[in-house]
Formats: C-alpha cells, structure tokens, sequence
C-alpha cells in the first residue's frame, strides 16, 4: 500500500518536475540575455570612456552617449542575475521599483544634460539613480539570504521525511501467504487433544508486561538502586551511540 | 478472547482462558499413514479415533498416531523437523491445519492469537520465515488475528514477571532450543541452536541400537539425568547426549552474551520446553554454568513450572495485552 501511494505522488511528481524544468530553461534563457545585454552596454560604456577619453569638456552628446550605456547597464546586468536566481519574494518588486528609477534618473539626465545640470537637478537625478541601484542590489541580496535559509530548511525537512519513512512507517515486503482448503475432515471423535485446565494469574502478568514495555513500571527501590539504575541506563544509552 | 499457540515439532499446545483458569490443549505433532480398508475404517471408528481419509489412504492424527504406531508397526510421521515445517513431508500443510482446526476452534469474533517462533539458528542454515509466514495464514484462514514471538521470549513472558521481565529464556524443544535474552521485556540476544530432543533421542538411538521411538518413551517417561548410569543402557546414551546438549546450550549462550555486553544486573534463568522435564536436568545445567563462567550474574536458575505449557502460557500473556490495546 506504502509503495503504490509512493508511485502516485512519484508521477505526479514527475510531471510538476517536467512543468517546471521547461519554464525554468526559458527563464534562464531570458535572463541570461538580459544579463548578457546589461554587460554588454557597459562594455561598450566603458570602451567609449576609454576610447574618446571622455572629461568635462568633451562633446556633450558623446557623455550623453556613454553614461546612458553604462547608466543603464548596470540595473540590466543586476536584473539578469536576479531573474536568472528566480524571483521568489522580494527582487521582483524591488528589481522594478530600482530599475524603474534608474532608467528615471538616465532619462532626467539626457533632458538635463548639458544645459539643465545643475544644482538641485544633479542632485535629484543622483539620487535617483542611487536609490535605483540600492533597490535593485538590495533586492538581490534579499533573494539569496532569503534562499538560503529555504535552502536549509527544505534540507532539514526532507532529512526529517527520510528519517520518518525509514524508521517509522517499516516497509513490511514479506509477502501474504493464502491457504488452499484440503477439503478434508477428520472423522471419529471429537477429542481434540489433553485438556488442562489450571487457574491461573495470566491477566495480571498480562497486564504487568504492558506496564514494563509502556516503562510505567512502579517499583519500590532506595535511592541507591535507582542511582544504580540510572547508571545502567546510561551506560546502555552510551553503548548504543557507540555501535 | 485471546489464545497462544506454541507449535513445536513434537507438540501443539494451544492456550486459552475460561473464567479464571487457563486452558491448555495440548496434541501430538504426528501422524501415521495407512493404507484404507473397510477393515481398518471400522476399527479406527469403535476406538473413537481421530483420522482422516484422503484418497485410498487413512491419516490417524496426533497421539492417536503414536498408539496405532505400534499395532500397525509403521512408524509415525511428522509434520515439522528442526523446529520449521518439514520440507520433505508433502503431507505437512494440510496435517498441521487439521491438527489446528481441531484444538483451536473457530475464533469468537477478532481474537488475538500469540504463535511462537523459532528465532534464527546459530548453527545450521534453517530459515524459519517460510515456516513463520505460513502458520500466521493457516490461524489467519481460521479467522484468528495472529502475530508471532520468539519461543525463548514466550518463556521469559510466562515465568519471569516477577523480574520485570529480565532474565534468560531457553526453551529446550524437540527440534530446536530457542534462547532469548531479555532486558525489561526487550529482547537483547536471540537465538536458537539446531538440537533438542530428537537430536538427543536419535544419537542415543544411534548409540544403543535400540528404536528412536522406544529411547523417546524411555526419556519421556521415566528417565532421570544422573551422572552414575548403567554402562550401555539406554538411560546412559541419554545421559551423555543431555550432557552434550547442555553444554553445548551453556558455551553458545556464554559467547553471544560476550559478543553483546549485556547490562550488569542479575538475570535468572527459566528451562522451559519438554527436552527440559527430566529429574535432574536443572542440576545439570546449574552445574555446566558454575563451570563455564558467565559474563552476567545468574540470580537463580529454574524449571519453569509447567515446562511443557511455559511457551504457550507466555504466547497468551502476549496475546492478553495486544487485547488490553
């Protein structure tokens, strides 16, 4: 009976395992260019930071050009590890909420930019972005403390359900043996053997062994038979550690 | 109601209560094939015989089969050797059912009932689950609801309540003899050794040249073990081969205690079992553990009051408290 309702879930298992397998290497897959995409324009960013040695005076369209890259590349590239981990609880809001921010702040700064950038604009647009990046990295960070005590707890949890089939719920295969009928019947008398009859204190030693296997025993001792005890005990507890 | 059922290669004997007495029913586990005749029918019937007709052959049960042994001179058949069904008596499975049916009865409802069984052999390569499994279906197919314990534990359960169920259990029966070693009703060594009372009956049968059948009423009846015997007698070949057993019992159990480090309290020690029933067996035993040096202290050793019903009484007080539950 253990072993066909162990089948069941098995399968049904195994078709929620197959469900989720194949949206899982979608979401890889997506995430991963969205990773790929975020580390691409940062390159491209900071090639452009290196190629045309950008400063203050440089053409504003260039600068316009390069930090937008690299402003917009490094929420992407969180984003994509956080979608690769899975959104579980908390980097999908945070994720959208930071990215959102940041592709605020970038936008702000290509209106602003040059003429606009000053005080409090900058300041604004600056925070902005940093609360943008706050939220998308704070998410991430939340996602994998969060998985990582699920992680724990789902192990403990399967360690327990292992520990409760294996010593608990014993698998009994030995299997039912039936009896054909013989058919027969035995003729003559009906004495069916040597009939002895006693009276007897079966109930109350009956009773005596339920108390003994529930450890309900009373039993009168002095102190220095229990302490003998408690050290037999003891020593058995060790033995069976031990072995 | 509860029952126990001791099913050993010589006897049945089942247990039950009535009021306040205990009821042992106790029948040979034998048989003996005849062939049929009208003549052979009629005289089974005037002696109010218990038998059974099965094509052109006529099966006499239990201790009618050893009393008809004689007048038809053929030997008698068992159902069980060594302790476990006998693989080479065809015959085993419908004859034990019978045998059963007929001391057991039909079930009053869901009753309990308590079967021994031999615990695993030290020294032979019998495996009792086949013989197990099939006696739980035969008094299941009675109606009964059936369990199984270790012939040693059933003695302990029956003689050791006054020791909270600590001490040693050994069941000296025809086929096997069945050891436990039990610390408050939980068993720590559990074992059988793959003699008993035939082994002694045939060796001494081997010795003396006398028929196994006649060295068993010998020892059933009136033979003591003492170590001054008539050189060449029977009783002498028993006593010698008694000697053996129990030294043998004594070596196994002082090694499989060394082997589990028991806890160092005092353990008594019941001899249970119909091999068991000799005047002086208690003495012997007494004797062989004083000389071999045991790893626990022995408080007493005893004979169990009635040896022959000491398994089935332990069986009934394992059935009563699955019946409290």
């Amino acid at each position: 009976m253990w072993t066909s309702s162990f089948n069941r879930a098995h399968s049904k298992q195994q078709k929620v395992y197959l469900y989720v397998d194949i949206t899982k290497s979608m979401r890889y897959f997506r995430y991963s260019l969205t990773f790929a995409f975020g580390i691409g324009l940062l390159l491209i960013g900071l090639t452009f930071i290196t190629y045309f040695q950008l400063r203050y005076s440089s053409n504003p369209f260039l600068i316009e050009i390069t930090f937008s890259l690299i402003g917009l590349g490094v929420p992407l590239t969180v984003q994509g590890i956080s979608g690769m981990f899975g959104y579980v609880r908390y980097s999908k809001l945070t994720g959208i909420v930071g990215f959102s921010l940041c592709v605020f702040a970038v936008l702000t700064f290509l209106i602003l930019f040059p003429e606009n950038w000053t005080y409090p604009n900058v300041s604004i647009v600056a925070t902005a972005y940093a609360f943008g990046l706050i939220f998308t990295f704070g998410g991430l960070f939340a996602e994998v403390v969060q998985r990582s005590i699920e992680s724990r707890e789902k192990t403990e949890e399967v360690k327990e359900e292992i520990e409760d089939l294996t010593f608990f719920e014993p698998v009994n295969l030995e299997p039912e043996i039936t009896i054909k009928d013989f058919d027969l019947d035995v003729k003559g008398a009906e004495r069916i053997g040597k009939v002895i009859k006693v009276k007897d204190n079966v109930e109350y030693d009956a009773s005596l062994l339920n108390r003994v296997r529930e450890g309900k025993l009373e039993v009168r001792m002095k102190d220095e038979e229990i302490s003998e005890i408690s050290k037999i005990l003891r020593d058995m507890e060790d033995r069976i550690k031990r072995d | 109601m509860a029952k126990g059922l001791d099913v050993g290669t010589m006897n049945i004997v089942c247990s039950g209560m009535e009021g306040d007495n205990v009821v042992f029913i106790q029948q040979r586990n034998a048989f003996l094939e005849l062939d049929y005749s009208d003549l052979t029918k009629m005289m089974l019937d005037n002696a109010n015989v218990q038998y059974v007709i099965r094509g052109d052959r006529i099966y006499i049960l239990g201790d009618d089969a050893l009393k008809f042994a004689t007048v038809f001179k053929k030997p008698t058949r068992r159902p069980m050797r060594s302790g476990i069904l006998s693989p080479d008596e065809k015959e085993a499975i419908p004859i034990i059912k019978l045998i059963l049916e007929k001391i057991l009865g039909r079930p009053d409802g869901e009753e309990v009932i308590c079967i021994t069984s031999p615990a695993n052999p030290i020294d032979s390569d019998i495996e009792p689950t086949y013989h197990r499994k099939t006696m739980e279906a035969l008094v299941k197919k009675l109606g009964y609801k059936p369990f199984t314990i270790d012939e040693g534990l059933a003695v302990i359960y029956s003689e050791l309540a006054e020791n909270s169920f600590t001490g040693v259990g050994i069941s000296f029966g025809a086929g096997l003899t069945n050891v436990t070693v039990s610390y408050f009703a939980a068993p720590i060594v559990s074992f059988s050794i793959a003699r008993g009372g035939d082994w002694i009956d045939e060796n001494a049968s081997k010795a003396t040249g006398i028929p196994r059948e006649q060295v068993c009423s010998i020892k059933e009846s009136s033979f003591e073990l003492k170590y001054e015997v008539e050189l060449g007698s029977v009783e002498g070949a028993l006593a010698i081969y008694y000697d053996y057993l129990i030294t043998y019992v004594v070596e196994n159990l002082r090694r499989k205690l060394t082997e589990v480090s028991p806890p160092q309290v005092e353990f008594p020690i019941v001899l249970a079992g119909g091999t068991a029933k000799p005047r002086g067996f208690k003495e012997a035993f007494e004797e062989k553990i004083s000389k071999v040096g045991f790893p626990v202290d022995v408080s007493v050793i005893k004979v169990a009051r009635e040896p022959l019903f000491s398994v089935a009484r332990g069986c009934l007080i394992a059935a009563k408290t699955k019946e409290f539950r």
